[in-house]
């Protein structure tokens, strides 16, 4: 039965081991940035060990590569689930998904196209890299070609950037998250967004990980809460709360602004450092989750 | 206006399932415009027909409680190689459209 | 029967078209009452004899109605029902004003399925009538509408 309480169920995980380090991670990090190293490679691996375990075990009947179907592969979600499958019979996305293709092939001003501009880049599953002195992220990328090709940028919360990006990504889709952290860059990052993940904002109080970590499966007044393992993998997806007001399509630094305001934070822009932070750590926790995109979400 | 239609006839048991994505507002009525504020007319289908080879196999009557971008189907019996099916539909707007798939 | 419907529609379409022209109160009056009694009657008894000519159904195991128990998303709620020898279908539902969501008639095959997507007002039952060799008989299944975050605070 559905209880509509808004306040969380107290987190029965018995992992302290997890969440003592993580804790020590966050302490650590809130000190000035340049004071302190990024963390080793070998930190960075030991952090999405504990990461990864700490969701299979709390969720044991869902393997690593389900994940990628956020809220969709939870045990707690499966009274809803056959909504979602209903629909998968003839997704929404897919007339979205044709504009995206032909505009991925559009000629820009130039005469080059946005395909062109990417052979040659590694594939969406290693985004963000780091090269030449600069993070990349696919967003970033694209408008990085739109310019050097005679056409305008675009916000990356548009409807227009997100179905760019899935016309990248959607080929690659059953591949696995695969990111190349041994740059002190990428870690810094990588430091930032674990920090921004684990620290309370909002009138709330609430971090990213009181929902996604320690209430993942929870209910939270109507919705389920998706694990945070497996963020990203599905972006960019159509929602159906997105596609009543006409732009359905939305990226990841989208889902994200949203999250910032459903706990009275103030949502940063699209490309921000902060969400380019979170984008690199939620990707480095997903090493070898599957990417699935576009994906359908409610 | 001219909105997109588009058919998919898939081969299941027991027989061929035909759907059809009409992409339509399915204004129900009464509804305000978020950015102007203007009150939204009603427009949405009332009807969406289903062939096969010219024959009507089903008729479907919609109301304004059927989704935005609606997505409706029926199953036939099994189909054969050549085989063309025709879905068509029209809206109280006057506005109508079909697609068509050829079964391989 | 037909023909009576393609009138009252087109006479469904001049209301319309006129009723652009009028001031807004004026249109939200016409646009709110479908022409199609079995679509504006505001119970289900009503849109049975209109659509079927019977209000009177037994429970019916053989109909399947596939729809989630539980969703988020009041606007796309997606359905799709099993009725095998189905000659005519009406989905309706007592989460709305107005009943009756979709109806499927002029049926030639045996199969009986019926693929749709529902707006579903609030909580509340989804039931599938189903006429064949002139007896009426129907299945139910409750969808609970939970409501998004952003939608349920107040
Ligand atoms: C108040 C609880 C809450 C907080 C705090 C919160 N979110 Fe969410 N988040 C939600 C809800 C509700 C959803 C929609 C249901 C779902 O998929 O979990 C969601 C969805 C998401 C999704 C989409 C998952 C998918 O696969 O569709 C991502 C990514 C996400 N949140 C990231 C974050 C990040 C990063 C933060 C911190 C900045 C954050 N969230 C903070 C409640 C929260």
């Amino acid at each position: 039965m559905i209880t509509k309480s808004w306040w969380f169920k107290p987190c029965r995980t018995t992992l302290h081991r997890f969440q003592i380090s993580f804790f020590l991670a966050a302490a650590a990090t809130a000190l000035p940035v340049n004071l302190l190293a990024a963390p080793s490679t070998g930190e960075i691996r030991e952090d999405i060990r504990q990461f990864q375990q700490f969701f299979l075990s709390r969720f044991p009947d869902v393997p690593l590569e389900a994940y990628q179907d956020g809220v969709n592969a939870l045990p707690q979600y499966a009274q809803r689930r056959l909504g979602w499958e209903l629909l998968l019979e003839f997704p929404p996305y897919e007339s979205e998904m044709i504009a995206a293709r032909d505009q991925w092939q559009a000629p820009l001003p130039s005469g080059g196209n946005l395909e062109r501009c990417f052979v040659g880049k590694p594939p969406p599953t290693a985004y963000p890299y780091f090269f030449n002195g600069e993070t990349h992220t696919i967003a970033g990328d694209i408008n990085n070609c739109l310019l050097e090709n005679g056409a305008g940028v675009l916000d990356g919360m548009s409807g227009e950037m997100a179905r760019l990006v899935a016309a990248f990504k959607s080929p690659w889709s059953g591949q696995v998250m695969d990111i190349d952290f041994r740059s002190e860059e990428i870690r810094q990052l990588y430091k930032k967004g674990r920090q921004y993940f684990w620290a309370k904002r909002g009138q709330m109080n609430f971090s990213c990980a009181n929902c996604h970590v320690h209430n993942a499966g929870n209910q939270l007044r109507g919705d389920v809460l998706s694990a945070a393992l497996g963020h990203s993998t599905g972006y960019p997806a159509y929602s159906t709360t997105w596609s009543l007001d006409g732009n359905a399509m939305g990226t990841l630094h989208r889902r994200y602004a949203q999250c910032n305001a459903l706990v009275g934070a103030a949502p940063l822009a699209a490309q921000s450092e902060e969400y380019i932070a979170l984008e690199v750590y939620q990707a480095i926790m997903n090493s070898g989750v599957p990417i699935k995109v576009p994906s359908q979400r409610q | 206006m001219i909105y997109s239609t588009r058919l998919k006839v898939i081969e299941t048991e027991p027989g061929h399932q035909l759907m059809c994505e009409i992409r339509h507002p399915m204004e129900p009525g009464g509804r305000r415009d978020k950015a102007t504020g203007r009150l939204l007319p009603a427009n949405y289908i009332t009807q969406v027909v289903f062939r096969v080879n010219e024959e009507i196999r089903a008729e479907m009557l919609l109301g304004k409680y059927v989704s935005k971008n609606p997505v409706v189907g029926t199953m036939v019996s099994k189909l054969s190689g050549g085989d063309r099916i025709i879905v068509s539909w029209q809206d109280i707007a006057g506005d109508s459209g079909q697609a068509s798939v050829r079964v391989k | 029967m037909r023909n009576r419907r393609h009138f009252l529609a087109n006479v469904f379409r001049l209301a319309m078209t006129s009723g652009l022209v009028l001031a807004d109160g004026i249109t939200r009056v016409i646009a709110a009452v479908d022409p199609r009694p079995e679509f504006s009657s505001t119970e289900i008894d009503q849109v049975l004899s209109f659509y079927f000519g019977t209000s009177d159904a037994a429970d019916d195991a053989s109909i399947r109605i596939i729809a989630p128990l539980v969703t988020e998303q009041r606007e796309l709620v997606p359905f799709k029902i099993e009725a095998p020898g189905a000659e005519k279908i009406a989905i309706v539902t007592d989460a709305n004003p107005e009943p009756l969501i979709l109806a499927m008639d002029q049926i030639t095959d045996k199969t009986g399925v019926v693929i749709g997507r529902a707006r579903l007002q609030k909580t509340g039952l989804l039931i599938c009538y189903v006429l064949r060799n002139n007896v009426l008989t129907r299945a139910t299944r409750k969808v609970n509408v939970s409501g998004h975050w952003q939608q349920t605070r107040a």
